[in-house]
């Protein structure tokens, strides 16, 4: 493959870091629509990551030199992931033979340095949230890396994501089946992505010292510019995430329908948890479950497709 | 035409996932409403129209979507059972026995004919839903299941009785849907519950009080 630097990916990239803190403005806007309240404005993460950008950092004296890396290990992981993902024809600058599982890989170091820093801190409530993302996370990696069987097979071979895309692109222009399967496999990632991002049939952002929260147990200790860097990172893995849904459906979209796009897939989000109560935790392994067989249902479909 | 078969095609395999993974009972009846009615739907898209296949299609979506659902929950709400379904399989398990038979089916129809493969998967989550949950509704439930696999089969390899025989067929489905509704009902005001696993107590009528009393 040859990477051929070209200005519609990197404007997509520029796109991305940019505007990816709108993401959670837009799900709290559609949130506050079905309460039928106003809501808090539309750029209020903008706001939050300026005020804790001014602000100091304070570190227990007990934590060591992982807690302090872990936001910035976080952000750099979600970063280079997001680097990987091609836009609109064009392959991403970074793209290479297997990058596919580079992309899942990252988001686990992510995941592992947050849950090492929330055991770092000794706090039980922070080893508690760090348990309970490492429980759910294997049944979500299963789902994903089950979606990434479908999109390799589909791809015939490659394990690009770069070069899968098109694949998917030729595939669901010559056949009807295969874009019926390419759905299905959506559906699974939709309910992965509610997942891993924290969102609310599994974890509720907005609740803060709760028994039942995973992600913002972990992130307890962190303040200032350490906690600027966590909202930042987690509201671009929504990006990505949402990018890489609109990019499975349709790979050939203009980059500004690809925003629209990542957009409409964060309403989407609001949607869920505007109508949605989160589950109970034993019932999150069933609904991620949920969601690997259906990868599987897309699998089967697809190898059958091509028999 | 064709990609709307493929639509509802996917869906009807979504909902048989739904209904493994659903653990409530007016869950499970409003699935059935949908089944029903893409049941319908898609007996149309596939005969090629016809003015008999279309009144039979709209006789369909009117008694599956709406008719026998209303029953179920009528039958639910009158036997005040609980909502939970509590299974004998767990969910997670439930949903990787359906997804290992959508395996199997799709490797044993192979693609000329996606429609069987629908079907025995259908079918097959009917009987898994008879056997593995625990109330008597849920029997029902997985009856109705059943019967719509059966139904996706007919329509799939395009077999037209005529329509006499079909609303025959669709009466002897309502009429054992009523008639399970009320058999439920029954045992609930008998034993104060429909588990099915404690039905084996039954006994002779004249020792009736003795059942009562358990």
């Amino acid at each position: 493959m040859n990477n051929v630097f070209c200005p519609v990916w990197l404007a997509n990239f520029a796109a991305a870091v940019i505007l990816c803190p709108l993401l959670f403005g837009i799900i709290a806007k559609v949130k506050a629509f079905f309460a039928g309240r106003k809501g808090i404005p539309l750029f209020q993460l903008y706001y939050d990551i300026f005020k804790l950008l001014r602000r100091g950092v304070i570190y227990s004296n007990s934590v060591s030199i992982f807690f302090a890396a872990a936001p910035c290990v976080t952000l750099a992981a979600t970063v280079v992931a997001f680097a990987l993902l091609p836009c609109q024809n064009n392959s991403s600058y970074f793209a290479f033979n297997g990058d596919i599982l580079l992309f899942v890989y990252l988001f686990a170091l992510a995941r592992a340095f947050t849950v090492l820093a929330a055991m770092d801190t000794a706090s039980s409530f922070e080893g508690m949230g760090g348990a309970r993302e490492l429980h759910f996370s294997i049944f979500s990696e299963c789902a994903l890396m089950t979606l990434f069987a479908v999109l390799c097979i589909c791809g015939s071979g490659e394990f690009s994501l770069s070069a899968i895309f098109f694949a998917v692109d030729d595939l669901a222009r010559n056949s009807g089946l295969a874009t019926m399967a390419l759905l299905l496999a959506a559906v699974g990632f939709f309910i992965v992505m509610l997942a891993e991002n924290c969102r609310v049939p599994v974890d509720d952002p907005e609740t803060h010292l709760e028994l039942t929260m995973i992600h913002e147990a972990m992130i307890l200790d962190y303040s200032g510019v350490d906690m600027a860097i966590i909202h930042y990172a987690s509201a671009l893995k929504l990006w990505v995430f949402g990018q890489f849904m609109v990019m499975m459906l349709f790979p050939q979209l203009p980059a500004h329908w690809v925003w629209a796009g990542v957009f409409a897939s964060a309403a989407a989000v609001g949607v869920v948890e505007s109508v949605t109560a989160r589950f109970r935790l034993l019932k999150v392994p069933h609904y991620l479950m949920g969601a690997f067989a259906i990868e599987l249902a897309a699998l089967a479909l697809f190898i059958w497709e091509n028999l | 035409m064709d990609t709307l078969v493929e639509i509802v095609f996917v869906v009807l395999l979504g909902i048989n996932f739904a209904f493994a993974g659903a653990s409530r009972i007016f869950h499970c009846i409003r699935l059935t409403a949908i089944q029903g009615m893409l049941l319908s739907v898609l007996g149309y898209l596939l005969s090629h129209g016809g003015v008999e296949i279309a009144m039979l299609s709209t006789v369909n979506f009117i008694v599956k979507g709406f008719v026998l659902p209303l029953l179920l929950k009528k039958a639910v709400l009158r036997s005040g059972a609980r909502r939970e379904l509590e299974p004998l399989a767990g969910y997670s398990i439930s949903l990787i026995c359906v997804a290992v038979v959508t395996a199997v089916a799709f490797a044993v129809c192979r693609r000329s004919a996606m429609i069987p493969a629908l079907s025995i998967i259908t079918m097959f989550t009917g009987l898994f839903l008879i056997i593995f949950r625990k109330k008597a509704i849920t029997q029902v439930i997985g009856f109705l299941v059943f019967e719509n696999g059966i139904a996706i089969f007919a329509s799939g390899m395009a077999v037209h009785y005529g329509l006499v025989i079909e609303l025959g067929i669709l009466l002897d489905v309502f009429v054992l849907v009523f008639i399970m509704g009320i058999a439920a009902f029954q045992i609930n005001r008998e034993f104060e519950h429909i588990d099915i696993d404690r039905l084996h107590q039954l006994v002779e009528p004249e020792s009736q009080s003795e059942g009562q009393s358990k």
